[in-house]
């Protein structure tokens, strides 16, 4: 188990976390999320033993990251992966086996023949994509018991998406791996994850099960005879509004009855509840903390 | 981790480019073997020729400081990018095995091509058949001396270059840590002189490894038939003996220094401004004072060697004010664009306004010594 108590960390003056707290269990995907420079890498870093804390405690099992035991269990993908000019899918996977000596060399070529890479290609002459699914199909090989992905899905092609995907579910079903990962893509995030943690303006504001945390929110696609503006929905206490001429999309916080007969007093003509996905949480949880809402 | 199997690993990926290092040496010391012509040793005194020698074996030297600067440079650049620390940082191996591992291999990259180099110079010297007539340094001492010194040389230049937080200001350190000690030795024989309170030349015991036997000029075009080797051996405590010394104490101290603070070294500040006492924050100010003293010192000597009785010392009094003037006028302003630098723009601190304060105050008032 991965446990992040008060931890606090500074880049030159600024504080970059501040008093992060969170537990990760073993067995699980967590999607890390938050806008830019909310301190995503940071914590990724932290996490890695990369960065040493100011101060709090990250630990695993009760060990820190500091101590290269506890960082052999560890795998640290960042969004820009280290190779040299003359590395090649090979090379890289003989130096880190070097430090992981549980890396599945047949495992880690039968990804790369998925995604179509040789092993003795020069990397300098690949493109981001195929050096990430490199680094993805190293990460995958080396089996850690906890795996970090910093911008997971940057640069994937939607199949090496697919194929990164159902691996990483097979680690985690197989291994126990507990994965972190952060990314933009929130979609992709949401169907592949078991829980998130929101990080904005430096610390943890939000963190648990992610169709939990969606279903807080209901969705409302309307209808009316006439033209409708945002002051119509005024006295709703709506947590975004989107006008379209006669039609209208308001998500809302609560009881899905109680929101639906709320909106029946503007009297629509249609009015059909439909999914919140979890960027439009995200957004509502964002907007609702700077106060936009 | 045990380090070993990575030093295992990282050796066999350096070997490449060690081989490549020594065979360019190589060819670069036969080229100079073939082109060098047998050089006569005059005696000062007597002015008669005492022996010939070929200053080839001087190569191998001038390989060993080239080594000693460009092996910190190849072992520990990767340290200096952050892209890269995110895989360093994060390998299952503690930082100081991390870095003594690079240390190890940079030395191996400097002792290699020294050693290959020495053995071929000599066996090229013999092959010539030009050895038995010539003059031949003590040559398993010569070796030993010159990888104990190569050693340190690596040693320092890679404790300056880790200070620094980009690859630029390391490079830009370990030139200015190298010829810091000869300049100040120039700028403090022109001002005592000056002052009358202490005559100083270059050949007092010169604790800097680039002036001493390694120095590449000395040995490389002087031969290596002015070093008296006995030297270091009979006389422990003549000046060559004790800079050998204390370059030899530096150089460990330097490998100790970079083995302790290697570990303890914040990723965070790599590419930051190099804020460390052994960069910019040293080197600037005393470079500057000292430049502007020795300026100051110099042009008082020209002064001061004009017969006063005649307008020639008024003339010569006014040359060595206004070319005082200008230099350190000069020397104030590579300041300040050393300062520009050091804060990669105009982002000073108090403390840097205090130091070119007195830099300026210097340039001013100093020439007005003469």
């Amino acid at each position: 188990m991965l446990c992040i108590d008060s931890l606090t960390h500074k880049l030159g003056n600024k504080t970059v976390l501040k008093d992060v707290s969170l537990t990760v269990h073993d067995s699980g995907i967590m999607g890390i999320v938050g806008i830019n420079g909310a301190g995503k890498t940071t914590l990724l870093r932290l996490l890695a033993g990369v960065y040493i804390p100011d101060s709090g405690s990250i630990t695993y099992d009760g060990q820190p990251p500091t101590d290269p035991k506890v960082r052999q269990g560890i795998f640290f993908l960042p969004d820009e992966p280290y190779y040299t000019a003359h590395s090649t899918p090979d090379s890289i996977f003989e130096f880190y086996k070097t430090f992981y000596p549980n890396a599945d060399k047949e495992q880690y070529h039968k990804i790369l023949k998925i995604y179509g890479i040789e092993g003795n290609e020069a990397m300098r002459n690949f493109s981001k994509g195929m050096r990430r699914q490199t680094f993805v199909a190293l990460a995958l090989a080396l089996k850690p018991r906890y795996l970090l992905l910093d911008e997971a899905f940057d640069g994937l092609d939607p199949l090496a998406r697919k194929v990164f995907k159902e691996h990483i579910a097979a680690l985690v079903d197989q291994s126990g791996t507990g994965v972190l990962i952060s990314s933009h893509s929130l979609r992709e995030l949401e169907d592949f994850c078991d829980s998130f943690v929101l990080i904005d303006d430096h610390t943890v504001k939000s963190y648990g099960d992610i169709s939990e945390h969606v279903e807080r929110l209901c969705k409302f696609e309307l209808a009316f005879t006439h033209t409708v503006t945002n002051e119509f929905f005024a006295d709703i206490p709506a947590c975004s509004v989107n006008v379209r001429g006669k039609f209208a999309t308001v998500v809302m916080e609560g009881e899905p009855e109680k929101c639906m007969e709320l909106l029946r007093s503007l009297s629509p003509v249609i009015m059909d509840q439909v999914a919140v996905d979890f960027e439009e949480a995200f957004i509502h949880d964002v907007n609702k903390d700077r106060g936009v809402l | 981790m045990n380090a070993w199997p990575y030093f295992k690993q990282h050796f066999r990926s350096s070997l490449k480019t060690i081989i490549i290092i020594t065979a360019l040496c190589l060819m670069l010391c036969m080229l100079f073997t073939a082109t060098f012509q047998v050089q006569k040793h005059v005696g000062i005194e007597t002015g008669e020729v005492s022996y010939t020698y070929h200053p080839t074996l001087g190569m191998s030297v001038f390989v060993l400081c080239v080594m000693s600067i460009l092996a910190p440079i190849l072992q520990f650049s990767t340290f200096k990018r952050r892209r890269d620390l995110d895989m360093w940082g994060a390998l299952p191996i503690k930082r100081r095995a991390l870095g003594a591992v690079h240390f190890m291999i940079g030395l191996l990259m400097v002792i290699i091509p020294f050693t290959a180099c020495f053995l071929q110079n000599i066996a090229l010297l013999y092959i010539n058949g030009a050895a038995s007539n010539l003059y031949m340094p003590p040559l398993i001492p010569f070796y030993f001396l010159g990888l104990l010194s190569g050693f340190t040389m690596y040693s320092v230049n890679t404790f300056i270059f880790n200070r620094a937080n980009s690859i630029v200001d390391g490079i830009i350190c370990m030139a200015l840590w190298m010829v810091l000690i000869p300049t100040l030795m120039l700028c403090g024989s022109a001002v005592f002189e000056s002052m009358d309170m202490l005559k100083m030349t270059l050949s007092t015991p010169t604790f800097s490894p680039i002036i001493s036997i390694t120095s590449a000029t000395e040995v490389t075009m002087r031969g290596v038939g002015r070093i008296d080797l006995a030297k270091y051996f009979a006389n422990i405590s003549s000046p060559e003996g004790i800079g050998f010394i204390i370059n030899t104490v530096l150089g460990v101290a330097a490998a100790v220094g970079n083995f302790l603070l290697f570990g303890k070294r914040r990723v965070e500040t790599v590419q930051e401004v190099s804020s460390s006492f052994f960069c910019y924050r040293t080197l600037i100010p005393v470079y500057a004072i000292s430049l502007i003293m020795g300026i100051t010192g110099g042009f008082g000597l020209l002064a001061q060697q004009g017969d006063s009785s005649s307008g020639v010392a008024i003339i010569e009094f006014i040359i060595g004010f206004l070319f005082g003037y200008t230099f350190t006028s000069f020397v104030a302003v590579v300041a300040f664009v050393g300062y520009i630098i050091y804060r990669r723009g105009f982002h000073f601190k108090r403390s840097d306004g205090i130091i070119m304060g007195i830099i300026g105050f210097l340039a001013t008032f100093a020439p007005m010594m003469i």
